[in-house]
């Protein structure tokens, strides 16, 4: 058998000279301590980032998140809110008197019989008087922004997850931005 | 005490054990090096292959219980890494061991690194398509000239076994060059 492995080790030696071919870059052995020093450097600090969570978070995970999974949506309900309340809320004392005038002086239409306040006002009524009168729509969103920022905090509150980011995925990109600027 | 002796208590020392570990990555850094890159075969992999030996060993040389030499120690977990991390490549290929063994060989003669002649190229496939245990075999008494007592050492085997798989592997290769020079 020795002499067998002598003649093909020979065979072998011959055509290769045991050499395997591989070559590794300039001057890398001698800049190798410094990258293991650096590895073992990273290697301390590992899995050290100084977060941490509560004991049973990942044993409980599973079992958290499939009973969020399984537990019924609660039915969103859209709030309706009135436009009669909305108006009488922007109409300022001063102008709901030339609205009873409005709606008096045009009683033949509405046929009123009983005593004119904003209270007996129909919606119909109102918003008559909107589209015949000289309001302007930038007066109705000054008085408007106080109520639609506290009704904006109702509607994120009671919004679903899949809802807001429906709503992300419908707008543009920059727009996001802007908002979150 | 004989330098071995001294350089392992070093090591185990608190105090010295920086120090001791600089002289021994630069005592074997190259004859690690040269024996990962043969198994791995790309010099970015036995670049990888060898700062994660030299962790290991840094992190565990308080197991160490001098029942084998220093160096074969170390050596065992260079080949420990190396196979490790060519079977986790190729199973991230969904590939066999050994196609991917004969992938990584059909890389070669595009590889920067690689400056071998086309015999040495046929040499590396002719490695490529032997059994596991037989190329490692060939690799540590061929190339890196091991004697079988510290090959024993390393890979746990006896020293007939190894001779065996020696003389399999060279007359393998023999016969696949000669096939392909032919």
């Amino acid at each position: 058998m020795s002499n067998h492995i002598k003649n093909s080790e020979e065979f072998l030696n011959s055509i290769s000279r045991k050499k395997n071919g591989f070559s590794v870059p300039k001057n890398y052995f001698n800049a190798i301590e410094e990258k293991i020093n650096i590895k073992l450097a990273e290697e301390r600090f590992k899995n050290k980032s100084g977060f941490d969570v509560p004991n049973t978070y990942f044993k409980k995970f599973e079992e958290d998140l499939l009973a969020k999974v399984l537990s019924p949506s609660p039915v969103n309900e859209t709030k309706v809110i009135s436009f009669k309340e909305r108006i009488s809320k922007i109409i300022p004392i001063t102008v709901a008197a030339s609205v009873l005038l409005f709606i008096g002086l045009n009683s033949f239409i509405f046929d009123k019989t009983t005593e004119l306040t904003l209270d007996t006002l129909s919606e119909n009524e109102i918003e008559y008087w909107l589209d015949n009168s000289d309001i302007y729509l930038n007066d109705i969103a000054i008085v408007e922004a106080e109520t639609i920022l506290e009704e904006n905090d109702f509607y994120f509150s009671s919004l679903r997850d899949e809802i807001i980011e429906e709503y992300i995925y419908s707008i543009e990109n920059s727009y996001l931005l802007y908002e979150l600027n | 005490m004989t330098d071995e002796a001294l350089l392992i208590e070093q090591l185990k020392n608190v105090q010295t054990k920086e120090k001791a570990y600089i002289k021994l990555v630069s005592l074997y850094k190259e004859r690690l090096y040269w024996h990962i890159r043969k198994i791995v075969i790309s010099h970015s992999d036995a670049d990888d292959v060898l700062q994660n030996t030299f962790i290991k060993v840094f992190k565990n040389i308080d197991k160490f219980n001098q029942n084998s030499k220093l160096f074969s120690w170390i050596y065992r977990i260079a080949t420990n890494e190396a196979i490790t991390f060519i079977n986790k490549r190729a199973k991230q290929r969904n590939l066999d061991i050994s196609d991917y063994q004969l992938e990584l060989v059909s890389t070669l003669a595009n590889d920067d690194f690689f400056t071998g002649n086309e015999i040495q190229l046929i040499l590396q496939e002719a490695i490529a398509t032997l059994p596991k245990k037989q190329r490692l075999v060939f690799n540590m008494k061929y190339f890196d000239e091991l004697k079988y007592e510290e090959m024993s050492e390393i890979l746990n085997t006896s020293v007939g076994a190894l001779k065996s798989s020696y003389f399999h592997a060279v007359k393998k290769i023999e016969k696949y060059i000669k096939m392909k020079t032919n």
